[in-house]
């Protein structure tokens, strides 16, 4: 029992730094951002008035609010970006996984974008897009453009994270499946993709959580532009912040409603995929 | 055995190369940067050994932007601490468009700069935050000092004199409030203004008379092809005119494209894209009115003399057919930089740039705004961006210093020659730098007089004015033709510009009422 409690105790220890940091910078900023969501906040003086709700009700009905155009605009973004990712990574990870010469330096370049800037590459694609027909010109097209971005940047990073999700399930599973008679598709169906539950729902939930955070390739490129067609939720509430005089309790409360609505689609995320137990190790 | 201890030897070998190489690669970024000096200046193992007075100074200009900045902080540095040795200038560069939200940061937390540059877009609002140190005494006591140098028969040298006198008037009017408060110091003067290209007009001025009286004429009568006059477009009916002259246009009337999809020839170029109304802004003020009125509480953009001026800028685009195609870009200039575009409207700070741009090989030359229809004289908006105290400085009188050494005439001549930004000092005109500059560029010839026609720049809390109002002007510029069928958007462009203007007024009326809880804050 004691022996049981002193490993329990090395344990904490040893999370305790890391668990220290999230609280500063994680937990306590997300405290004083709701706090901030409360009042009429002036970042130059550090305080403001307390304004109780009014903020979460001016982003939700004030007559000057752009959420809700955000937020449709963010969701479809953020649907582009979690099928495209889908129908990109995964099939860029089964055929990674069988070139047996060069696979580490395949595996490299796609992950280059991951580790670009974003700047930079919103900056490179600004240029192709020019040439290719100026997508971000125009209201139709422009938010797709943007989300073919976000594909290239995290097509890569996805894909590295279902090649170890492939390289994980055990090879028996693929020799009874032949030995049954079972074709290529048939693998993929029946053996692959149930096998991937779990990175799969890895995958959708993390690429939820940053398209709808989506803020660099708008800034840079469209700054929401042409006509609201890539007013999105994350630069809303950076030109709430840091644009408008004593709004920053109004752009603390927006942030607030972004993060219950990323909350929102991630628990149904988790329920509608939710693990199941496949086979027994 | 051997074999292996050899080639122990050779990791080892190619170990201590690579963290050699690292090593230099390490001191080669921080010795450009100044990060070394400014370790040992910080320790004491600067000039003098001693403790220094560490003087912050923050602006957007930046090393990052042009290498030409590196040279002016450089000197700017070295000259300063010349005069004042127990002194070390720290500069800290800031992106423009970050540039409120890290004053924000740098004043709640401990590093507040001691001075820096504002633009005339925050100037009065961080003034109304109580951020800004009144000017007025420190100006009071060199102006008590002059005379009393004046009265002992001492000579005062005018020239290091920082004051209203000493300003010019376009210059001197976006730092002071009503109640004569002076919180900051020009540094530059700027003016919006045209932007035309003297290869095309010159070319058309062969066989157009038009066109050829816009140039300076010689002694003998003669066009002088490098220089245009002050006024060489009267009014708006002849841009509207000289501009479509300018313009290759197809058999149907539209612009004239190459086999590649290319526009041949445009006359004037507008653009749509994340503008805000900074394209109307100068063609609204030549029309006798301004985005805003004077105290920052109302729109005026929608009123009969902005539409006017919307409407003459919508009708140049789509009827006249002038103008390339909408496109999005990074700069202002690029598509007149391709030497396709007769007319763009700027600034008199663009000058530089295109002519960096094009190694100087696009001859251009710079005129204001013709007035409207409502309008009367060349017009344009003129702004001086300046040098503040920060009320949290720990030391503002060498502070005062400091602007007194950037904003003198000596200082405004460093800026010139190293910079080639114009100031709003009177004898900065007179001096032979000017005329040598004027000599070798030309096109900043007409500058003072552009500046001298500016209406003060109006635009409170523009991103603020932009954000709101963005769209409903990308829409007017957009889809105008469905507009005019009745199936835009907006039943009009004037109720377009209404609905613009009710979210740029809501702007001001948020904005009004922080100003009021601020100064409410600030009364004892």
């Amino acid at each position: 029992m004691s022996r049981g409690k002193r490993a329990d105790w090395t344990a904490y220890l040893y999370i305790a730094p890391a668990f220290g940091l999230a609280l500063l910078f994680s937990f306590f900023s997300m405290g004083v951002s709701f706090w901030t969501s409360l009042h009429q906040w002036d970042p130059f003086a550090g305080g403001g008035r307390f304004v109780g709700l009014d903020n979460y009700r001016r982003v939700l009905a004030g007559v000057d609010s752009l959420f809700w155009v955000s937020l449709r605009n963010t969701t479809l973004y953020v649907v582009m970006v979690v099928v495209g990712m889908l129908v990109t990574a995964l099939p860029l990870a089964l055929l990674c996984r069988r070139v047996r010469a060069l696979q580490g330096v395949f595996r490299t370049l796609y992950f280059l974008p991951s580790i670009t800037p974003g700047v930079v590459v919103a900056l490179i694609f600004y240029q192709i897009f020019g040439v290719f027909g100026q997508p971000l010109d125009k209201s139709g097209t422009a938010l797709g453009a943007i989300a073919l971005m976000g594909l290239w940047s995290g097509a890569g990073y996805n894909m590295l994270i279902f090649l170890a999700g492939l390289n994980e399930i055990p090879t028996d599973f693929y020799e009874a499946a032949r030995l049954d008679g079972a074709n290529s598709w048939q693998e993929f169906w029946h053996v692959t993709l149930p096998m991937l539950r779990n990175t799969l729902v890895f995958v959708i939930v993390m690429t939820i959580i940053g398209a709808y955070q989506v803020f660099t390739s708008v800034y840079v490129m469209t700054q929401g532009g042409p006509e609201r067609s890539t007013q999105v939720l994350a630069f809303d509430i950076f030109m709430n912040a840091f644009s408008v005089a004593g709004q920053m309790g109004y752009a603390s409360a927006a942030a607030w409603l972004l993060f219950l609505v990323i909350g929102v689609f991630v628990a149904i995320q988790m329920r509608l995929l939710r693990s199941r137990r496949i086979y027994d190790e | 055995m051997g074999g292996d201890r050899g080639a122990l030897r050779a990791l080892w070998v190619r170990r201590l190369l690579i963290a050699g190489v690292g090593l230099l690669l390490l001191w080669a970024v921080t010795a450009h940067s100044g990060l070394l000096q400014e370790t040992l200046l910080r320790q004491g193992g600067g000039a003098t050994g001693a403790r220094r007075t560490v003087l912050r100074v923050w602006d957007w200009w930046s090393p990052g932007t042009d290498e030409r900045y590196a040279t002016y902080f450089g000197a700017l540095k070295r000259e300063f601490e010349q005069l004042h040795p127990d002194v070390e200038v720290v500069f800290q560069y800031v992106p423009f468009p970050q540039y409120e939200q890290k004053m924000a940061t740098g004043l709640t937390g401990s590093s507040p700069p001691d001075v820096f540059q504002s633009s005339v877009y925050w100037a009065e609002g961080f003034s109304d935050r109580g951020m800004l140190l009144p000017l007025n005494d420190f100006m009071a006591r060199d102006r008590a000092e002059r005379e009393r140098r004046r009265a002992a028969g001492l000579p005062v040298d005018t020239g290091e004199s920082v004051d209203k006198e000493a300003f010019l008037e376009a210059a001197w009017r976006h730092n002071t409030k009503p109640d004569g408060t002076v919180f900051g110091i020009p540094q530059i003067l700027d003016s919006n203004c045209l932007v035309w290209n003297l290869e095309l007009l010159q070319k058309a001025a062969e066989t157009d008379p038009e066109i050829r009286d816009m140039f300076v004429p010689r002694s003998d009568g003669s066009p002088d092809y490098g220089h245009l006059r002050f006024d060489a477009i009267q009014d708006w009916a002849q841009f509207r005119r000289v501009v479509k002259k300018l313009t290759r246009y197809d058999a149907q009337g539209n612009l004239l494209m190459d086999a590649n999809g290319n526009f041949v020839q445009a006359g004037f170029a507008l653009h749509a894209h994340g503008s805000g109304a900074e394209p109307f802004m100068p063609w609204i003020a030549a029309n006798g009115s301004n985005f805003q009125d004077a105290a920052g509480t109302r729109a005026l953009f929608a009123e009969p003399a902005g539409v006017e001026a919307v409407q003459f800028l919508l009708d140049l685009y789509w009827k006249d057919h002038v103008s390339p195609p909408f496109r999005r870009q990074l700069s202002d200039d690029e598509v007149f930089n391709q030497g396709k575009v007769a007319c763009i409207v700027t600034g008199t700070w663009a000058g530089k740039y295109i002519m960096r741009n094009t190694e100087g090989k696009l001859r251009f030359d710079l005129t204001p705004f013709p007035p409207g229809p409502h309008g009367s004289g060349m017009s344009t908006l003129t702004w001086g961006n300046m040098l503040v105290i920060s009320r949290a400085s720990s030391h503002p009188d060498l502070a005062w210093e400091y602007i007194k050494f950037v904003t003198s005439k000596s200082g405004a001549l460093r800026i010139l020659k190293l910079l080639d930004w114009n100031s709003g000092r009177k004898d900065f005109y007179d001096a032979p730098d000017w005329q040598e500059t004027c000599r070798k560029k030309p096109y900043q010839t007409n500058v003072p007089a552009i500046a001298a026609c500016g209406k003060k720049l109006r635009h409170t809390q523009i991103n603020a004015t932009n954000y709101a109002s963005q769209a409903f002007f990308e829409t007017l510029l957009l889809h105008y033709p469905e507009i005019e069928r009745g199936q835009g958007s907006f039943p009009s462009v004037q109720a377009g510009l209404q609905q613009a203007a009710q979210a740029v007024d809501r702007v001001y009326d948020r904005y009004n009422a922080q100003v009021a809880d601020w100064h409410k804050e600030q009364q004892p």
